[in-house]
């Protein structure tokens, strides 16, 4: 079959090679800011690199897994108490919450109540007379749960996040390629600022 | 009136009951191993207690398996959690609770362990050596199994063990794991994809040894030997060119002419061409009585 002189010339050849580089610097684009925003994200599950430090943080992820246990231990505690009855099942509802969450944000707002209602239990079980194991247990099991609040508090992943967000996401052409292909930015753990 | 009054207080009277019958299970008198559903044979019950004789003597820790029939409304975790507290079992212990009729329970550890100890780990053990033999319904062996590989885990993380008290207990070594043809069939599956590409190339190359040997075949000389790399350049691959002119005639008869002499070289006039072919040793301390509050398993 005889090709068509058309496809001979260099005019063609030379649309061919624009298109081809039309088509695919944006393509390539989009995959490395979406690479990149899931490296950022991925600081949340497997702690965050300190340049400076040479180290790795701890992960928020392991924090949250912390905190979890300690409201176990408070709601094993809880149930045995009728004042604590409401409180309880507050924490137990957000622990449910925060284990069965997908999303950074969802996470965030499951810990959030799990916090408050923690807070609340501490309250109320100042007042009440407990055994000495119970006793013992409510000082173990707050002091870790406070403890993971304290290293959440601190902990640099909204910091990288926002980082980003203000270093790359935002600028030319980060910000014209994220809209084009609708890239979300990372998550941070309190919502995106 | 008095039977109103009757009916009251004997309701407030159930009624607590059953508020507090749930964790008001109190362990057996062998302690380590407490069967209230009946499912587990007189040598497994041994063996577990055996066992915590040189997890005792050897670090200080217990693994204590609890069965019963129901959890009721109760979430697994929290159960364990509260039993490990309120047995006081060792900040270096292991609880198993599960219920045979719900078929979900778990495993919680202590304090100190629970750091080397963590969730995905639990899961990983049941799944692999308990879950199985539990849902069918082979209690003995999923208690065996599990407890096995428990003791041996706490030989890998804190050192061998020391032996116990009438030194009868002997592990037995880890588990085989599969068999060997269960192994080759899972390394075909996960290769599966490299084995298909060999195999279409092998066609290929054995396609291409075919058509080879008919080339020299249809030159009605031996054929040579085959390489494998003759599949990109061969003489075979070779176009061949248009037949030569023949030469001219040689002249009859006649003298001093001298008959027409082929050239030594081989017929075709080109040459062959060349052809290159699976812890940390951390310190141990003893006491601490409290669940870390973890839990693997199904809630």
């Amino acid at each position: 079959m005889k090709i068509p002189d058309i496809l001979k010339s260099r005019v063609f050849a030379f649309s061919l090679l624009a298109a081809v580089v039309l088509i695919s610097t944006p393509l390539g684009a989009r995959a490395s800011l979406k690479r990149a925003s899931n490296n950022v994200e991925e600081g949340f599950y497997n702690g965050v690199y300190i340049e400076d430090g040479d180290y790795t943080s701890g992960s928020i992820a392991s924090y949250l897994s912390d905190a979890s246990r300690a409201a176990l231990g408070l709601i094993t505690i809880g149930t045995n108490h009728a004042e604590l009855t409401d409180v309880t099942d507050r924490m137990r509802t957000a622990r449910e919450d925060l284990l069965g969450a997908n999303s950074i944000g969802d996470k965030y707002a499951a810990y959030h109540t799990l916090s408050s209602a923690f807070d609340s239990f501490m309250s109320i079980v100042s007042d009440l007379s407990l055994t000495d194991s119970e006793g013992e247990s409510v000082e173990i099991y707050s002091e870790l749960f406070i403890q993971s609040r304290e290293a959440i508090g601190r902990n640099p992943y909204n910091s990288s996040v926002q980082n980003f967000i203000t270093e790359v996401f935002q600028r030319f052409p980060a910000d014209i390629i994220a809209s084009i292909f609708s890239i979300d930015a990372p998550e941070s753990f309190g919502g995106n600022t | 009136m008095t039977k109103k009054l009757f009916s009251c207080l004997l309701a407030l009277v159930l009624l607590f009951s059953a508020a507090s019958t749930v964790f008001a299970l109190e362990p057996s008198s062998d302690f380590y191993v407490t069967d209230e559903s009946g499912v587990l044979s007189r040598s497994t019950i041994e063996s577990i207690i055996n066992m915590n004789s040189i997890l005792e003597n050897s670090y200080d820790a217990q693994l204590i398996i609890v069965l019963i029939d129901y959890f009721g409304d109760v979430y697994a975790d929290e159960y364990a959690v509260q039993l490990f507290n309120d047995w006081q079992i060792s900040g270096n212990g292991i609880l198993l609770v599960a219920s045979t009729q719900e078929k979900r329970g778990g495993i919680t550890v202590g304090s100190e362990i629970e750091s080397v100890f963590p969730d995905s780990t639990k899961n990983d053990y049941l799944n692999r050596y308990f879950w199985d033999d539990f849902d069918a319904g082979n209690y003995d062996e999923a208690v065996t199994n599990l407890s096995n590989a428990l003791f041996n885990w706490y030989e890998d993380e804190f050192g061998p063990a020391s032996s116990g008290i009438d030194g009868s207990y002997a592990p037995p070594p880890a588990a085989d794991g599969p068999s060997l043809g269960t192994r080759i069939m899972y390394f075909i599956l996960r290769n599966i994809y490299i084995i298909v590409i060999l195999f279409i190339f092998l066609i290929i190359v054995l396609m291409d040894r075919a058509r080879y040997r008919v080339y020299y075949r249809g030159m009605g000389i031996p054929i040579p030997r085959y390489h494998f790399w003759y599949l990109w350049h061969g003489p075979h691959h070779r176009p061949r060119g248009p037949r030569p002119p023949r030469g001219p005639r040689p002249p009859r008869g006649g003298g001093g002419g001298r008959g027409f002499r082929p050239s030594g070289r081989g017929f075709g006039g080109r040459s062959g061409g060349g052809f290159g072919g699976r812890s940390g040793r951390s310190s141990f301390r003893g006491g601490g009585g409290r669940s870390g509050g973890g839990f693997g398993g199904r809630r």
